[in-house]
């Protein structure tokens, strides 16, 4: 992914200077204030990390936060600005996992997890709604609401003896709140939180004798309280 | 006799209203080779295998497959194990780990005594379905080991009568200890069984010493006479005094297995009659090591499969009824492991060379008991019926016959 920003950064670049170009060479007698790409549809991608703290259950007697400590998420957007004010997009995060002291203990050796989330979301940025003012000029705070569907695995080891359970689910609701620096051309940085609302409905073990996947018999809703920061590329 | 009579988990809980229960135990993720051997004691015919937990060596308990889930006792496992409905991180047996297994605690007295295991520690409780149940597991009689997970069974056992079997039951009920509701899966396995050539219905039962009858069939086919004894039992809902007797035929599809001890008693019916109300359908008592330690059994409950490899000598198999009428209880001293006559069966040679309760036993045909265990020592009391045993008390040594405390007419 950074691969990629770096690929198509210095293209828009260039784009950026022959429009620059055009404009200055068209130029009427009063200079006309450069839009920035922030103002315009357009493609946006962007990286998110921060802290997931855990909440609710991964099944019912079987408390997320006895699971996971927390997540240290890697979260990738990309997606289409509609107008200034509407974004619309698709999100994958992979996050660490750390292992809760409640379920790594002896014999392991060794625990380790992720979390996988992956769907839609929609931003309403709302930078008409505070209004005018040199610092709104730069400020950009923004709401967003996605859905999608996680996957979080755990994996055990003992030695050479390594098993893994997996849950996964339906995210219901994510929502998000957020607020963007656009003093930085195309570029734009801020810190959101976000409040992702899902179920796991089906685990997966693999032990030494295979995997299996069954329905868990008794789903409970849990959610990630994310808080982070968030830097996003406006073509 | 401390070891002798074990109905452990048939039935735990109060009040179990049947609901059809989910047959899927909860998916263990576990660690390990299939296959697992573990070490086992027999005393008083079931598997006693030590349990550890988080790490922490743990007490030995009773691998049943008469139980739905796992009822441990607090005190055993030392704070490892909480009070009430929960769980345990890690369970390992054997070299098999398994992860985030679904306990109940008690504090001790509920887990239904005997309250000291076989290797003298606290009784550490009763392993059910929950914690095996996604695992083919074998019980071997003979070698003592209970094998988790696929294995073959051993070279010298006859070839197997395979029986299908569906799980039964599950439902809600409430725990000891006023320690809430718990709702728990299909687990039971129930048999047909032939009784003295009756068909009857029976719950398999690993955690049972004996085969377990409602007291009214008991009494009808006591009648004709046959010798009885009455016998302590540790049952599910504490202890209970039955009345035991020998069975002429017990046989599953066809397969016999003579002379199995039977015991019943208010208490055996009470337990019954829970299970009925959680499977719906009458039974009539518990199919237990009587019947299955002629046999290498394996309970494949992934694939719902009972299988009985006859082993090809019964030299393994001890009659506990055919011994000197004595009972012992275990006592230690700072000199060793003591024993004393705890009961004298009437009308034995034993009670007519006069020995009385509360006399010490030093020796048994010369071997002394003092660095022994029960197990080992009660073993030593039994024999084939008319030899003798050169019993030395504390005060005169006796040759006492090995005699049937539990004749057939």
């Amino acid at each position: 992914m950074l691969r990629l920003l770096r690929t198509v950064a210095p293209g828009a670049l260039v784009l950026l200077a022959i429009s620059v170009a055009r404009a200055e060479a068209d130029a009427p007698a009063v200079e006309a204030p450069t839009p920035r790409a922030a103002d315009r549809p357009g493609v946006s991608m962007g990286l998110r990390s921060g802290w997931a703290f855990p909440i609710g259950s991964v099944a019912t007697d079987d408390s997320l936060g006895s699971n996971f400590d927390g997540i240290l998420p890697i979260w990738f957007d990309a997606g289409y600005r509609i107008s200034p004010e509407i974004y619309w997009g698709g999100y994958f995060q992979w996050g660490v996992g750390f292992i809760s002291s409640d379920v790594c203990v002896a014999p392991f050796t060794a625990c380790s997890g992720n979390d996988a989330r992956f769907g839609v979301t929609l931003q309403w940025h709302v930078k008409s709604a505070i209004g005018a003012g040199a610092w709104s000029a730069s400020f950009d705070p923004w709401v967003g609401f996605g859905t999608g569907y996680e996957i979080a695995t755990i994996t055990l080891e003992r030695g050479a003896d390594k098993s893994h359970v997996s849950y996964r689910g339906f995210e219901f609701a994510s929502l998000q709140l957020g607020g963007d620096y656009l003093g930085l051309g195309s570029m734009r940085i801020g810190g959101f939180a976000s409040f992702s609302l899902g179920e796991f409905a089906r685990t997966t073990v693999s032990v030494p004798t295979g995997s299996t996947s069954d329905p868990i018999s008794s789903p409970a809703v849990h959610a990630w309280l994310m808080l982070g920061v968030r830097g996003q590329y406006d073509f | 006799m401390i070891f002798r009579s074990i109905l452990a988990g048939s039935v735990l809980l109060g009040a179990v209203e049947s609901c059809g229960g989910s047959s899927a135990p909860v998916p263990l993720v576990w660690l390990g080779k299939a296959g697992d051997h573990l070490p086992a004691s027999t005393a008083a015919s079931v598997f006693w295998v030590q349990a550890d937990v988080d790490g922490v060596p743990g007490p030995q308990v009773i691998v049943d497959t008469g139980a739905p889930f796992a009822l441990l006792n607090v005190r055993a496992f030392r704070g490892s194990v909480s009070a009430g409905k929960g769980r345990v991180a890690t369970m390992t047996l054997g070299n098999t780990v398994l992860w985030k297994v679904p306990t109940v605690g008690v504090e001790g007295d509920r887990t239904h005594p005997p309250e000291i295991a076989p290797n003298g520690d606290l009784f550490g409780g009763i392993l059910g379905y929950t914690v095996f149940g996604q695992f083919p597991m074998s019980f071997d009689y003979r070698d003592h080991q209970v094998v988790v997970g696929g294995a073959a069974p051993p070279a010298d056992v006859l070839p197997a009568f395979s029986i299908p079997f569906a799980l039964e039951g599950g439902g809600a009920g409430t725990l000891p200890e006023n320690a809430g509701v718990l709702t728990f899966p299909a687990s039971r396995i129930i048999l047909q069984a032939t009784i003295e050539g009756t068909p009857r219905t029976f719950l398999l039962d690993t955690g049972a010493s004996w085969v377990a009858l409602r007291t009214v069939l008991f009494q009808s086919l006591a009648a004709d006479g046959r010798g009885q004894v009455t016998d302590d039992a540790s049952l599910a809902t504490g202890n209970a005094t039955t009345n035991v007797m020998r069975l002429r035929s017990v046989a599953v599809q066809g397969i016999e297995v003579k002379d199995a001890v039977a015991a019943a008693g208010t208490k055996v019916d009470e337990l019954i009659d829970n299970l009925v109300a959680e499977v719906g359908h009458p039974v009539d008592g518990l199919l237990g090591a009587p019947f299955l330690r002629e046999f290498y059994v394996t309970i494949n409950y992934p694939n719902r499969t009972l299988d009985l490899y006859r082993y090809a000598s019964e030299t393994h198999i001890h009659d506990e009824y055919r011994r000197v009428g004595i009972d012992l209880a275990p006592d230690s001293a700072p000199t060793g492991n003591v024993f004393a006559v705890h009961h004298v069966y009437a009308g034995t040679d034993a009670q007519k060379k006069g020995i009385r309760v509360g006399e010490r036993l030093l020796s048994i045909d010369g071997a002394a008991l003092d660095t022994l265990d029960i197990v080992t020592v009660d073993e030593m009391l039994l024999g084939a019926v008319g030899m003798t045993h050169k019993l030395k008390l504390s005060t005169r040594t006796v040759d006492v016959l090995v005699e049937d405390l539990l004749p057939l007419p």
